[in-house]
C-alpha cells in the first residue's frame, strides 16, 4: 500500500474532530438544561441539532466505510472514501460555525475591513519564517480558516457556557477569576491546537517539521484572533478603533498566534522524532506552554492586575503596550527562541543532505552550490543580481532551480527520518533540476 | 540510511520542549493549588436577603424612584435593602461589594450595620459609567476580619 495514503493519520484527525464535537455537545446540553442565559440556550439547541445531524451522518459513513473495506478496492479509493465520509460527518457543525462567524463579521463589518490588512500582514510575516521552503498559500489559508471558523466556534460554545456556569455558581473572588481564566485558556488552546494537529496529520507532506508546525499554528492563531477581534468590534467607531489598536496592532503577533505557534512547534517536532513517548512529550509540552502562557495573561487581564492610566493617550500608546510586553512578551520570546531552534535544526539537516547529494556523482547539486543553497540571504542576493541585470527569465529560472534543489534536500531528509515519500520522487526532482540547469546554460 | 545524526540533531529541540513543558506544568499546577485554596466556602443564607436595585444617573446625580432588575448602558445600578428586612442583622457589621462578570471588584464598602446600606446605597462604580455586561453584588456579614455568611448575591445585567 503506498504510504502516502495514511489511513492511521486520517483516523487520528477524524477522532480529534469527533472529540471536539463531543465537547460541544456536552457544553450545549449543559447550557440547554441549566437555562441560565437565553442566548446560550438557543445556541445550545442549534449545536445539538448540528451534532445530531453529524451523528446521523456518522452512522451512514460507518456503513459506507464498512462496505468499502469489505469490497476491497485500491488504497487510494479507500482513503478517499474515508475523506468524503469524514467531510459529510463534520459538514453540519462546520457550516454552523461558518455561518455564525460570518454573521459576526457582518455585524462588525467596520472592524473586519480594518482588520484585513493587519491580518494579511501577520500571515505574510509568519509564512516568511520558513526561510528555506515557504508553505503554500493554500496551507496558510486552510490554517487561517480553521482558526477563524472552527476554533472560534468551538471556543465560543464551550468557553461561553463555562463562563455562564462559573458566574452563576461561584461567588466572586480569586477562585472565580482563576476559573474564568482557565475557562478561556483551555478551550481556546484545545480548539486551535486540534486544528494544528489535524492539518499537520493530513498535510504532513507540506508541513516541514517544527518550523512548519510553528507557521501552521501561528496562522491558525491569526484566524482565531480575527474572529475574536470581531466579537469586540461591535460598538461605536471609537470602540472599534480602540479594539483594532489593542487586538490587531499591538497584540496581533503576540497573542493567539504566539500561543498556537508554540503548540505547532510541539506537534511539528513530534512528527519528526521516533518513539511515542518523545512524541507525547513534544505535543504535551506545546499544549502546556500555550495554556500556561494564556492562563497567566487571562488571570492578570480578568483580575485587572495591570497598570492603568487616567490619561487616555498615555494608556493607549504607553501603558497598554507595556502591559502586553510584560505579560505576553515572555511567551513571544519563547516562540522566537523555538523558531531559532527549529531553523538551526533545519539548516543543519539541509546542509548535511546537500553535501551528501553533492558528493554523489549522479547528484543534482554541485559542491559549489551548497553554501548558496543553505543560506537564504545568498540565494536572495543571486536572484537579486539577476533582477538588477533586468534578466527576469533568469530570475525565475534561478528561483525554480533553488526551490527544486531544496525540495530534493527536504525529500532526502524525510527519507532519512523514514517518512514515506512516493517512489521515484527524488529521481524526478533530480531530473527536473538537470532540466532547469540546462535551461540556465 | 538513518545514521543517528538525525537523532542527535533532534535532541536539542526535544530537550527544549521538555524543559518548557515542565515549567508550564509547574505554572498550571500552581494555578490549580491557588484555585483549590481560594475556593469559596462561606455559607450562604437561605433565603437570601432581598436586595433593591435602583438606576443612578451619574450625570444628573439622580436616583430612580422605582427599583429595577435590568439596566441600560449609562445607568449605574446602586444596591440597597428595604427598611426592616435586616431584622437582627441591622446592627451587625457587614461588607458589600460589586464585581464584574469575571469576579473583579469594582466597588465595595465596610458597613457598621446593614442599616448603613439603606442609608447610603452602594453604586456599582464610584467613578464613571460602566460598560454593558453582567455584574454581581454580594452582601456578607463579617465577624472580626472574616466573612461569616453571604447574606445576598445578586446578578445584574447592563444592556447595550
Amino acid at each position: 500500500m503506498p504510504a502516502v495514503y495514511r489511513l492511521d493519520r486520517l483516523a487520528v484527525a477524524l477522532t480529534t474532530g469527533e472529540a471536539l464535537l463531543v465537547m460541544i455537545a456536552v457544553a450545549s446540553l449543559v447550557g440547554v438544561i441549566r437555562r441560565d442565559n437565553t442566548e446560550v440556550r438557543v445556541l445550545g439547541m442549534f449545536n445539538l441539532g448540528a451534532v445530531g445531524i453529524s451523528l446521523f451522518a456518522a452512522c451512514i459513513a460507518a456503513v459506507v466505510v464498512a462496505i468499502s473495506s469489505a469490497t476491497g478496492g485500491s488504497p487510494r479509493r479507500r482513503y478517499l472514501t474515508w475523506v468524503v465520509c469524514g467531510g459529510l460527518v463534520f459538514a453540519a457543525p462546520t457550516l454552523l460555525g461558518v455561518f455564525l462567524t460570518l454573521l459576526q463579521v457582518g455585524i462588525a463589518w467596520r472592524g473586519a475591513l480594518l482588520s484585513i490588512p493587519t491580518t494579511l500582514f501577520a500571515l505574510w510575516t509568519f509564512r516568511r519564517m520558513q526561510r528555506n521552503r515557504k508553505p503554500s498559500w493554500r496551507l496558510v489559508v486552510v490554517a487561517f480558516a480553521w482558526g477563524l471558523f472552527i476554533a472560534a466556534y468551538f471556543a465560543q460554545m464551550v468557553e461561553g457556557i463555562l463562563h455562564v456556569v462559573i458566574t452563576a455558581e461561584l461567588l466572586p473572588g480569586t477562585a472565580t477569576i482563576l476559573s474564568h481564566a482557565a475557562a478561556a485558556a483551555v478551550p481556546e488552546e484545545v480548539g486551535k491546537g486540534a486544528g494544528v494537529l489535524v492539518i499537520v496529520l493530513l498535510a504532513w507532506r507540506h508541513v516541514d517539521g517544527m518550523l512548519g508546525g510553528i507557521v501552521v499554528g501561528a496562522c491558525v492563531g491569526i484566524g482565531f484572533q480575527f474572529a475574536e477581534s470581531m466579537s469586540y468590534m461591535t460598538g461605536d467607531l471609537g470602540a472599534v478603533l480602540y479594539q483594532h489598536w489593542y487586538r490587531q496592532v499591538t497584540g496581533l503577533l503576540i497573542s493567539h498566534a504566539t500561543y498556537t505557534g508554540i503548540i505547532g512547534a510541539g506537534i511539528g517536532l513530534a512528527m519528526q522524532v521516533d518513539g511515542w513517548r518523545r512524541q507525547a512529550v513534544c505535543v504535551g509540552s506545546g499544549f502546556a506552554v500555550a495554556i500556561a502562557a494564556h492562563l497567566i495573561w487571562d488571570v492578570f487581564a480578568m483580575g485587572r492586575l495591570y497598570w492603568e492610566s487616567d490619561d487616555s493617550l498615555l494608556q493607549l500608546f504607553v501603558v497598554q503596550p507595556l502591559n502586553l510586553i510584560v505579560l505576553k512578551g515572555p511567551a513571544f520570546a519563547v516562540l522566537v527562541f523555538l523558531v531559532i531552534v527549529a531553523l538551526r535544526r533545519e539548516t543543519r539537516a539541509l546542509y548535511r543532505q546537500l553535501q551528501e547529494e553533492a558528493r554523489d556523482p549522479g547528484g543534482a547539486i554541485s559542491p559549489a552550490e551548497v553554501p548558496v543553497l543553505v543560506s537564504p540571504p545568498l540565494r536572495f542576493r543571486m536572484r537579486l543580481q539577476a533582477l538588477l541585470r533586468r534578466d527576469r527569465p533568469a530570475y525565475t529560472r534561478m528561483k525554480r532551480l533553488h526551490s527544486a534543489q531544496l525540495d530534493l534536500a527536504f525529500a532526502r531528509w524525510g527519507r532519512d527520518r523514514g517518512e514515506p515519500y512516493p517512489p521515484g520522487a527524488q529521481e524526478s526532482l533530480r531530473q527536473r533540476i538537470h532540466e532547469l540547469k540546462a535551461e540556465c546554460l | 540510511m538513518p545514521d543517528g545524526t538525525e537523532a542527535m540533531n533532534a535532541r536539542l529541540p526535544v530537550r527544549t520542549m521538555t524543559v518548557l513543558g515542565m515549567i508550564a506544568a509547574v505554572v498550571v499546577l500552581a494555578s490549580a493549588v491557588v484555585l483549590v485554596v481560594s475556593w469559596p466556602t462561606t455559607p450562604q443564607r437561605l433565603p437570601a436577603l432581598p436586595i433593591r436595585l435602583y438606576a443612578y444617573d451619574p450625570v444628573t446625580a439622580h436616583l430612580a424612584d422605582l427599583p429595577q432588575d435590568r439596566f441600560r448602558q449609562g445607568q449605574i445600578p446602586v444596591a440597597t435593602i428595604d427598611e426592616g428586612v435586616a431584622g437582627a442583622l441591622a446592627a451587625e457589621p457587614a461588607w458589600a461589594s460589586w464585581y464584574d462578570a469575571f469576579g473583579h471588584r469594582t466597588n465595595s464598602v465596610d458597613l457598621a450595620g446593614l442599616d448603613d446600606l439603606r442609608a447610603r446605597p452602594l453604586p456599582l462604580s464610584a467613578t464613571s459609567a460602566v460598560p454593558a455586561g453582567r455584574y454581581q453584588f454580594v452582601l456578607a456579614s463579617v465577624r472580626g476580619n472574616r466573612t461569616e455568611e453571604v447574606l445576598a448575591w445578586v446578578h445584574v445585567d447592563i444592556e447595550r
